[in-house]
């Protein structure tokens, strides 16, 4: 199935050259090639059927139609080695060091911005920055607990920071499932690599919201906060309740009584220590921020404030991932670690600066342009595919608000073959890829080994979101 | 910090969350709903294919008196009254109570509490979700619907078997096993109830045979044609079937056998969350419980067989508010 | 000028209700010019009282009500010294165009948002005050209480506290908050930091509009004075008599009172204010304290509402269903 395998000139994950499969691919590689197609179409039904009896689905809104899927999984698994994870790994803790560091100093002393390594109008313009944590000093200093953190690989090979996720990261819960049914449907891949264990987990980030409960707490109460079943990752919510033996609950089981957060039980209530809160900010607390919010807790904010509930990730981590404030993440570790970044970032206009406008608004047909308000690949515009029309519009919307847009030259993801199933024939083909990692801070930083590889299932796609047609594979990191 | 494996003991004491509480009621209710639902309408094709030739009226009044099992009401469609109540009773998501609905209304509740119940019922439900909306379904409904009403009731049993082995006892399997009692209660007061309506005032109007049949068929609808066999053979006295579903002690189907079920959950409910209170709908259920434990046939003869289930079936209700207020409204 | 401020809101309710939550700023600020000698706060029913600062230095009570209830009482007394000092309009140094300021965190009353839109209507406005560079900044704000209060009419009934100023525009009529959004909008396109101010007047001689009650106006920040209380709803700046509660980027950062709570009644306030001249402070406000009113809760009430099945929960959730799809709660991450 991997005769007509065409490498098109992007770095192929697999194949040095045709017919050529780097060394760590090659035990996997021979074992695939060996197996026919009907074999191979046997495992695929049988990791799909794993997949939606489990429930094991997310949910897609559009139309006002919401559709249970699964998200696509992709057999062949990604392959990293050692070496290359090591570097992965300190470049990633690095990073969340700086981005925790920032934004304690942007909630008290916001010397990064006296000494205008960061232009104040930046944060002060962002709609993620929270005055209300202004002064408030957050448990352990540990702003960004849990962060994931998407990174794509160039022509040449090398990692790049594409962006970071640091309000609420989704998608580990795929992680850890996917390795489950790879482990289920082709047990022998695994015969010939040690490949590093992540079972661990729903473990580490127990610890990492037991680290910052409470000091009142000697036995910390620790729920997860979900807006429901209806959001898009309840799947997930609920996975992590479940692997970690804690509480799931909604905005409506909580309550304030005298400044702490209490659940409803059927004992009557019990009070919640730590909140791993999967709800953005504007929905934490209808009387802090947005009223129209049915999914929070009112008085949530002052609990918080008084230091009687903690909350993963903390409020106003918006400030740090914001696609606008991205660029400046290489001064951040320059300036508070005095240390050169490990993980470069992809280079990136800031359309707020008058220069790189210019640039911007001259090469739109050549960059990929990004609102920096938005997630999950909308508010995009991808130049080159783009038609004149919808350049124009988007050409418009950077005069009228240049704040809200940067862009960077189209990253020519790398690609890894995926076994692509047209017409009922099976074969592999190679298809763009990225790499989200989790992060956890608590005690010490967690860099779990792996993470979510997306891939985009569409022929010449770069866009890997699962909500534009993307799936997933299995993620290996190597012993050695 | 080191993580606390917890003890048996504070397992059962885990706090329950009034919300979780509340679906894992609804979701078991729900499944025995579908249950009954399902075997009401097996029941019936079959006996209509029994009874051979009977006067139109007679016929529509069989399936009409299945829709006030789930208080639905005839819809507005073409076809003959049976056609159209199967089809409602199946697969109308608009009629509250019907198969399809009850099993996403079970899987919504599961769904809800997934972090709380085990892989094997969330798998079961959430199977028979996508099963009973797919075309597969429609087509054995048509072509063999004895066999697609089995399946739905094969997934309550399955369902409730996995319950038993795979749920820890603690609260959240009382609250299971409760509403599974309540509902069943419930429900065999309605089946009875609409079996009277369906021949009792005609009955004079059949003959021996098809009398027999009729009651048969109720005892059917309540699952409990053999054990009803093995007690009383062939005699299908009117009382003795009363008494049978009502007072039978040891079957798990009669009334005072899932009063005793649901006394028993309840107040080892009590006991986990408030066990120096007195819960009201443990006083309500501890009432009805003696009254059956000390009732005699002839108590049920004098009130009525129809009347004395109004009142089993209003107490009960009244229970089940009261465990509403208690444990879910906190 | 010594005040004794009585500040009294009534909040009842259509039904019962529970688990109220609010957020109060009815304390005044302590500044340069006004003095806090004394704060009483009481509320009913009977609850636990939290009081911080927020990032504006403003200071929030807040607190819950958990139990069913259908009413809610807060009583704010304060004594208070106010000694602010009036500049001359017309003989002021700073011109226009103002430098940047240095301090960047002014940056916050410079550019628009919630209430304060900017819009052409607003410019058009703005334009025609024909400020030219050099125009002392004095005289600018002069002209714009002068446009704002012969354009526009004090009317009540016609704009909400939630009203954007886009509103105001349309309909020329407003209260306090629209004529203050307004000012702060003018300011801002101007480039002259502007704040929203929310407080209370007591009433001097010469009648002002909209002083019965609770009151807002502007602080304008001039390089050479600083902030410079002006109240364009009466054309005039701040005298001793305006007592100044909180002070923020608009309406949102300042609203003495936020709340939400459980339940579908419909509320009711009632906002009462009286003010007077003192010569000393008198023994019973000598202290600054927390005190319960007697209002009752309904602990048994839930016990009476019956629901019969979940097909409520299922409606409900169908209800958020749809609310959630728009908002999703974000993990789109």
């Amino acid at each position: 199935m991997f005769e007509s395998y065409d490498l098109t000139g992007v770095f192929d994950e697999m194949f040095e050259a045709p017919g050529a499969p780097r060394p760590h691919y090659a035990p996997a590689l021979e074992r695939l090639s060996r197996l026919d197609a009907t074999s191979f179409q046997r495992r695929r039904r049988m990791a799909d059927v794993t997949f939606v009896n489990q429930g094991i689905t997310f949910t897609v809104y559009s139309d006002k139609l919401n559709v249970e899927r699964i998200f696509p999984f992709d057999l062949v698994p990604r392959i990293i080695t050692a070496r290359e994870w090591d570097i992965i790994e300190r470049g990633l803790v690095q990073r969340i060091t700086a981005l925790n560091l920032f934004c304690k100093d942007i909630y008290h002393d916001q010397r990064i911005l006296t000494d205008r390594v960061i232009d104040p109008a930046l944060i002060y313009g962002a709609k993620m920055f929270r005055r209300e944590m202004i002064g408030f000093p957050v448990p352990r200093d540990i702003y960004i607990h849990i962060c994931g953190t998407d990174l794509v690989r160039g022509g040449d090979g090398q990692y790049y920071v594409l962006e970071d996720n640091g309000r609420t990261p989704s998608g580990v819960s795929y992680v850890l499932e996917n390795r489950t049914v790879m482990k289920k449907v082709f047990p022998q891949l695994f015969d010939d690599y040690q490949v590093r264990a992540i079972e661990d987990y729903p473990l580490n980030l127990l610890n990492t919201l037991s680290h910052i409960a409470p000091r009142h707490a000697d036995n910390p109460t620790i729920a997860i906060l979900t807006p429901g079943i209806y959001n898009s990752a309840y799947f997930e919510h609920s996975f992590l309740a479940r692997q970690m033996g804690i509480e799931l609950v909604e905005g409506q089981d909580l309550l304030v009584e005298n400044n702490f957060v209490y659940m409803r039980t059927t004992a009557g209530l019990r009070r919640v220590d730590v909140l791993y809160r999967r709800l953005d900010d504007d929905f934490l607390d209808p009387l802090s921020f947005r009223p129209d919010s049915l999914l929070g807790v009112p008085g949530l904010m002052n609990a918080y404030r008084m230091g009687n509930v903690s909350l993963a990730n903390a409020v106003g981590t918006g400030v740090a991932d914001d696609k606008a404030i991205y660029p400046f993440v290489p001064d951040m570790i320059r300036y508070y670690l005095k240390q050169e970044p490990i993980l470069p970032n992809v280079p990136t206009y800031v359309c707020a600066r008058d220069t790189d406008r210019k640039f911007v608004l001259e090469n739109l047909d050549k960059l990929v342009v990004k609102a920096t308000n938005e997630s999950g690949g909308y508010g995009m515009l991808m130049g080159h595919q783009a038609t004149q029309t919808e350049r124009e519009k988007f050409a418009e919307l950077i005069r009228e608000d240049p704040r809200n847009y940067i862009a960077q030259p189209i990253v020519e993801l790398s690609q890894h073959p995926s076994a692509i199933d047209e017409g009922g024939k099976l074969r592999f083909e190679g298809r763009r890829i990225d790499l989200r990692p989790y992060i956890l801070s608590g005690d010490k930083v967690i860099v779990m080994p792996g993470g979510l590889t997306r891939v985009a299932l569409r022929r010449g796609s770069l866009v890997v979101n699962s909500s534009q047609g993307g799936g997933s594979k299995d993620t290996w990191v190597l012993e050695e | 910090m080191d993580l606390m494996i917890p003890t048996e003991e504070s397992a059962l004491r885990r706090p329950l969350l009034s919300r979780v509480a509340d679906s894992l009621y609804w979701m078991s209710r729900y499944v025995e709903r579908a249950e009954h639902v399902a075997r009401g309408l097996r029941i019936t094709t079959n006996l209509l294919m029994d009874v051979g030739d009977l006067p139109d009226e007679l016929y529509d009044r069989q399936w009409l008196s299945l829709l006030s099992l789930v208080g639905a009401t005839l819809p507005d469609s073409p076809g003959d009254v049976g056609s159209r109540v199967t089809r409602t009773l199946s697969f109308d998501a608009g009629c509250n109570g019907s198969l399809v609905s009850s099993i996403a209304n079970a899987r919504e509740n599961a769904r809800a509490v997934r972090s709380e119940i085990s892989a094997e019922m969330w798998e079961t439900i959430n199977a028979a979700y996508w099963t009973i909306r797919s075309d597969e379904a429609r087509q054995k409904f048509e072509e063999q619907p004895e066999e697609f009403y089995t399946s739905i009731i094969n997934v309550s049993m399955l369902f409730q078997g996995q319950t038993e082995e795979t749920l820890p006892q603690s609260q959240r399997w009382m609250f299971v096993r409760l509403a599974k009692a309540l509902e069943r209660i419930d429900m065999t007061c309605r089946i009875v109830q609409a079996r009277l309506d369906a021949f009792e005032e005609v009955e004079d109007a059949l003959d021996a045979p098809l009398r027999t049949i009729q009651w048969m068929s109720t005892i059917r609808m309540c699952c409990g044609i053999e054990a009803y066999r093995r007690r009383f053979m062939a005699d299908f006295d009117p009382l003795k079937v009363a008494g049978f579903i009502i007072l039978e002690e040891t079957f798990p189907r009669s009334i005072r056998f899932n009063v005793s079920e649901a006394l028993d959950a309840i107040s080892r409910i009590r006991k986990l969350t408030t066990p120096e209170t007195i819960d009201p709908a443990e006083r309500v259920l501890g009432r009805l419980d003696a009254d059956l434990d000390y009732a005699d046939l002839s108590e049920i003869a004098r009130v009525g067989f129809r009347e004395y289930l109004k009142s089993v079936q209003s107490r009960v209700h009244e229970a089940g508010v009261l465990v509403q207020q208690t444990y879910f409204l906190k | 000028m010594l005040l004794l401020i009585t500040h009294n809101t009534e909040l009842s309710y259509t039904e019962m209700i529970s688990e109220s939550v609010m957020e109060l700023r009815v304390t005044p600020r302590q500044e340069m010019y006004q003095h806090r000698l004394s704060f009483d706060l009481a509320i009913g029913p009977p609850t636990s009282v939290n009081s911080y600062f927020d990032w504006l230095g403003n200071s929030v009570h807040s607190f819950t009500v958990n139990g069913f209830h259908n009413a809610i009482r807060i009583e704010a007394t304060s004594v208070l010294e106010v000694d602010r000092k009036t500049i001359d309009l017309m003989d002021t140094n700073d011109r226009w165009p103002l430098e940047p300021p240095a301090d960047y965190t002014l940056c916050d009353y410079m550019q628009f948002g919630g209430p304060v839109v900017d819009c052409p209507e607003l410019r058009e406005l703005v334009h025609d005050l024909r400020v030219r560079p050099g125009t002392p900044v004095g005289e600018i704000a002069f002209r714009m209480m002068q446009s704002v209060h012969d354009r526009f009419v004090y009317e009540q009934g016609h704009t909400t506290v939630s009203s954007p100023i886009t509103d105001f525009l349309r309909l020329g009529k407003g209260v306090c908050q629209d004529f203050t959004h307004l000012f702060i909008g003018m300011a801002r396109a101007l480039g002259i930091p502007a704040r929203y101010v929310s407080g209370i007047v007591h009433p001097m001689k010469e009648a002002l509009r909209g002083t019965t009650q609770t009151h807002a106006w502007c602080e304008l920040l001039f390089p050479e004075f600083g902030w410079v209380a002006l109240d364009p709803t009466n054309r005039r700046q701040a005298g001793n008599n305006f007592v100044t509660l909180g002070v923020g980027r608009d309406y949102r950062d300042v609203a003495p009172n936020k709340g939400v709570f459980r339940g579908r009644a419909v509320e009711s306030m009632a906002v009462t204010v009286e003010s007077t001249l003192l010569q000393q402070v008198p023994e019973e406000l000598a202290a600054e304290r927390l005190r319960p009113l007697p209002i009752p809760v309904y602990p048994g009430w839930a016990r009476d509402r019956r629901i019969l099945s979940n097909a409520f929960q299922v409606a409900k959730s169908a209800q958020q269903a749809s609310q959630i799809a728009q908002q999703t709660g974000q993990s789109a991450q």
